[in-house]
């Protein structure tokens, strides 16, 4: 991943955006910090939090004009937070000693700042910070300016004197009764006119960004800017601040106008969602400030204002505590470490691809992209862990090996429609992708192929481009032999690897198939039961199917209800992405959300999804249960095929099919020997994803070898084989050519280099 | 090390006698290196089990897996 | 056996050395120093004083202390009070000694002390991979100069996985300022600073 493509990544998450109060704050208070330290109570951090902005905090908190307010997102809701009023009660409640003012080391220049009101103090605080000598002057007898005359009333003098008491401490020079020309004032390094909006001294261009008034080193700005009738206490305090750092670069004679986008009020491009705000009506302001109970409750008034929508809609961005914009720095940090160690392995293999998250980002961030492009380069740098992905890729070696993989008619022959079932509905139900060749032969003419492998969508998820583009090669082949024939899909993930990666592909789905063959319910079935439909996370995009789903589904007598997340806001059922063997724990998680959507049964046109759910429990029919079964209802409490199951099942269709349409005797099967496996010792072994298959291969071994362990008095013998990238441990009984009786197995992917030593 | 009922140790079938505590080479996402498990001392098959299969090793192999 | 140390370099005897990279590590960055022997070497913090032996059986001419010295040319005392004499050694090492040290600071200044000018400090531990520059920093702040820096996480993790499969911690005596997940191991070469360079 290129640097600048991550920026570009980064940026469309603004989950870190200031919120709009703070964007449209010149001095961009931390309103939203503020009101929840001031909601917890915690007065001392919250006074803390405003010093960061505001060097004074009390007076600020009795005259803002409150540019937040006409921003803030509460003020739909019920009113617009006071902010001011939290500040002036901070302020009271929170601190207690006057503030300590930390001093950056003398810089041996100085600075004079004509003027004392807001603007020309802010100015000589954050200078005289950075270690200016600072000299004020002031041609009235009080520090304040024309803050007083504007705030007579609300400023209580006590608290306008605690507030400016810091000037003095700080050891700034205060020169009372005195004024001063900006531009006749020999002795100092640089300038700052402040001296409100009197036109005293004309100054005839002020530089907007750098507050240059003309000459070198004389600084103008303040109410000068507004004019007399457009006091604002905030934009006083801006203007001061950002004239510090003009005079702090010009004395330190570095760029006055690099890298300064970020000063003044701006507008805030972060998302909060507001439908489901309750309003909570603005209480009234007292006089003399908030109590520190009223001062709490209007804290709690505020929204907090975040995006989080995708954290909040996907268990995987969820559990990793943070956001998008995170992640993406996590993982590209990941992917470029050259020397050391990676750490974020799982954040880029826990994705389930689905793309939830870029429906509702209101910039489209899809995190399936990110992860996507981290693991094919993760691949390619051989640091990607065989533990995540390997169990799903043998799978996919299996179905489109010689003992899964067919195509109908036989080499030689050609049709003009091909349909392509998937590996996944020939390892769950594959008695239905006989029943649904025949019916679309019946439909559609004899002319209909056959073509059994998987599409090599579970290398895409792995990031396997290799393997990808060899299953993609393969099929091509296949399917320009058998005359380039239409596909007729029934799996919505096959669908989206062939768009992608063979797009000239004339291919039609079998729900779209069906729903124009006018598939119908017979009587029998015309009051189906009440389900809620899932829509297959491959199938987002796809409205044509999504509806063409529904429209069968009714013909065929269910009554169906939405769930709160369908259609193109679909969520995935946790096998997307291979999320089910990278991290099982969270795929569990995610699996149970929505499954939890509603207690309905649920209905899909995906068998891993229908498979998934029904394996946690949770009943789930198939389309073509609704099609081909009698007891439909019943069969939505069909259990989980295991990946032995699932293997044998697609071996079982091939071999069916081969001696019933071909009358070709097929090769006996394999003569291994019968493994006696208990229920719940089988259920272990599905948990570990451990195939009967490799036990047998383990027990062979052992029995070959005579390599294993043994438990004196006992029949018990202790195997282990390496298969593939897995080493597997079997306890068993029994001996020579069988019947086994596995008592447990477990695996490791550890390599252990045996030795003989003597 | 664990207590509780005490089974019988496993020995090595092929060559009929009981397993010691040996150097073994382990090796994974391309590291390699000794560690002391029971083995064979006769014809080296190692013994892994179960619980140290299922706990401590997963634990080692993701800690190698971060790489 | 034998004999060989893998690339983790934990010793076939795994217990005479236990930390992550081993003698291997400790022999590499001699090389990378280039000194050989008969170079004087201290080893501070030299534990059970196995790499004192190896670096004799090279040829260097080797000391360790440590405060639970035993075995030939081991001192006991303690790093902050090297019983050494002043620009004694030309290198001293310091294995995973730092992070558990109680003052860090006053280990550096000794070692310093007992350097010859332009010596070298070896040092091999733990650091905290959000703040990989913590180390090169304090080096810099008792008068070295970091001429290497090395990465060598992977022999942590490695050393990691060896005692998890053996029934002992994983990190042992890991300082609780790092957090398992940022654990990281270095290596770094520092010259000593002449006084007035």
């Amino acid at each position: 991943m290129e640097k600048q493509r991550l920026q570009e990544l980064e940026n469309q998450c603004i989950q870190e955006c200031a919120p709009p109060c703070t964007a449209a704050c010149p001095v961009h208070v931390d309103c939203r910090g503020l009101a929840l330290f001031m909601a917890r109570g915690d007065f001392a951090a919250a006074v803390k939090l405003l010093r960061k902005a505001l060097p004074f905090p009390a007076v600020i908190g009795a005259v803002c004009d409150q540019p937040c307010c006409a921003y803030c997102n509460r003020g739909r809701v019920g009113g617009a937070i006071e902010m001011a009023a939290l500040e002036r009660a901070a302020a009271r409640f929170g601190e207690t000693a006057p503030p300590r003012i930390s001093l950056l080391p003398s810089r041996g220049k100085s600075v004079a700042i004509v003027g004392s009101g807001l603007s020309g103090l802010t100015a000589a605080f954050d200078l005289r910070k950075k270690g200016y000598s600072v000299t004020v002057f002031e041609k009235d007898g009080r520090l304040g300016g024309s803050l007083r005359e504007h705030a007579a009333g609300r400023l209580f003098p006590e608290i306008a004197e605690k507030d400016f008491s810091v000037i003095e401490s700080m050891g700034i020079e205060v020169r009372l009764n005195t004024a001063a020309d900006p531009r006749d004032l020999p002795g100092f390094d640089a300038v700052y006119a402040a001296p409100g909006a009197a036109p005293a001294h004309a100054f005839p261009a002020i530089d907007p960004l750098t507050y240059e008034a003309g000459t070198p080193g004389v600084f103008a700005g303040g109410s000068l800017l507004r004019g007399s009738g457009n006091y604002s206490p905030i934009f006083s305090v801006s203007d001061g601040r950002r004239a510090a750092v003009s005079i702090d670069r010009f004395l330190q004679g570095a760029s006055l106008t690099a890298s300064r986008t970020g000063e003044g009020s701006l507008g805030s491009c972060l998302y909060t969602k507001m439908d489901a705000v309750a309003p909570v009506p603005a209480p009234c302001v007292p006089a003399q400030g908030f109590t520190n109970e009223a001062a709490m409750q209007e804290g709690a008034r505020c929204l907090q204002c975040q995006c989080l929508e995708c954290v909040k809609v996907c268990t995987y961005l969820e559990s990793f505590g943070g956001y998008p914009k995170k992640y993406v720095r996590e993982i590209y940090n990941n992917l470029s470490i050259v020397m050391g160690v990676r750490q974020s392995n799982t954040l880029t293999n826990s994705c389930s691809l689905c793309g939830l998250c870029a429906e509702v980002c209101p910039n489209d961030l899809n995190m399936a992209d990110v992860c996507s492009e981290a693991r094919r380069t993760m691949v390619s740098q051989k640091r990607m862990p065989a533990s995540a992905h390997d169990f799903a890729l043998r799978d996919m070696a299996f179905a489109n090996s010689d003992a899964c993989a067919m195509a109908l008619p036989a080499p030689g022959g050609t049709c003009s429609r091909l349909f392509f079932p998937g590996c996944q509905l020939a390892a769950s139900a594959p008695d239905h992708v006989e029943k649904c060749y025949r019916l679309l032969q019946e439909k559609l003419g004899s002319d209909v192929g056959l073509l059994l492998r998987c599409c090599g969508a579970p290398a895409d998820w792995a990031g396997r481009d290799d393997l990808l583009e060899q299953a993609i090669d393969e099929f091509g082949e296949l399917h320009r032999s058998l005359g380039s024939p239409q596909l007729i899909l029934a799996c919505p993930s096959c669908s989206r690897v062939f768009k992608r990666l063979l797009p000239g592909l004339d291919s039609v789905s079998l729900w779209e198939i069906l729903d124009r063959a006018g598939i119908a319910a017979p009587e029998a079935k015309a009051a189906g039961p009440v389900v809620c439909l899932h829509d297959p996370c491959s199938a987002r995009h796809d409205d044509a199917v999504q509806e063409s789903a529904r429209q069968i589904a009714a013909r065929l007598g269910c009554r169906l209800e939405e769930l709160p997340f369908s259609r193109r806001m679909t969520a995935c059922c946790s096998f997307g992405g291979l999320q089910w063997f990278a991290n099982n724990k969270l795929a569990r998680a995610g699996i149970g959300r929505r499954m939890r959507e509603s207690t309905r049964d649920y209905l899909t046109y995906c068998s891993m999804c229908r498979d998934l759910f029904a394996g946690q429990g949770k009943r789930c029919l198939h389309m073509l249960d609704l099609l081909f079964e009698d007891d439909a209802p019943g069969r939505a409490g069909r259990a989980c095929p295991t990946w032995s199951q699932r293997r044998d099942n697609r071996a079982r269709l091939k071999r069916r099919l081969c001696a019933g349409i071909k009358e070709e005797t097929m090769p006996e099967t394999d003569g291994r020997p019968e493994l006696i496996i208990a229920p719940d010792v089988q259920a272990v072994l599905e948990e570990r994803f451990i195939l009967t298959h490799d036990i047998t291969r383990v027990i062979e071994h052992a029995e070959q070898t005579g390599r294993k362990l043994t438990r004196p008095g006992t029949d018990r013998f202790l195997a282990h084989h390496r298969v593939g990238s897995v080493t597997y441990w079997v306890e068993y009984t029994g001996t020579g050519s069988g019947p086994f009786t596995v008592h447990t197995a477990y695996s490791h992917r550890m390599e252990i280099r045996e030795r003989a030593d003597i | 090390m664990t207590t509780g009922a005490k089974e019988p140790s496993w020995l090595c079938a092929a060559c009929g006698i009981a397993l010691e505590r040996g150097m073994v080479e382990i090796a994974y996402m391309g590291s390699a290196f000794p560690v002391e498990l029971q083995r064979c001392p006769r014809c080296g098959i190692v013994y892994i089990p179960e619980e140290l299969a299922l706990t401590r090793m997963a634990e080692a192999e993701k800690i190698l897996e971060d790489k | 056996m034998t004999g060989q140390a893998c690339s983790c370099g934990v010793s076939e005897k795994p217990l005479e050395i236990m930390r992550p990279g081993g003698l291997v590590l400790t022999e590499e960055a001699l090389a990378a120093c280039g000194l050989a022997p008969p170079a004087r070497v201290l080893d501070a913090g030299c534990g059970t004083g196995a790499v004192v032996s190896r670096l004799r059986e090279l040829g260097y001419r080797a000391a360790g202390v440590d405060l639970a010295a035993r075995g030939p040319h081991c001192m006991a005392g303690r790093i902050e009070h090297l019983p050494a004499k002043t620009s004694a050694f030309d290198c001293v090492l310091c294995e995973c000694v730092l992070s558990i040290a109680a003052d860090p600071h006053a280990c550096l200044r000794e070692m310093h002390r007992v350097l010859i000018p332009s010596g070298i400090a070896v040092i091999s531990d733990v650091y905290d991979r959000s703040d990989p520059d913590a180390l090169a920093g304090l080096l810099g702040s008792c008068g070295f100069s970091v001429t290497l820096w090395q990465d060598h996480t992977r022999s942590l993790q490695e050393f990691a996985a060896a005692a998890l499969l053996q029934g002992r911690s994983a990190l042992p005596g890991l300082p609780q300022f790092i957090s398992p997940r940022k654990a990281g191991y270095c290596l770094i070469l520092a010259r000593k600073d002449s006084p007035h360079g």
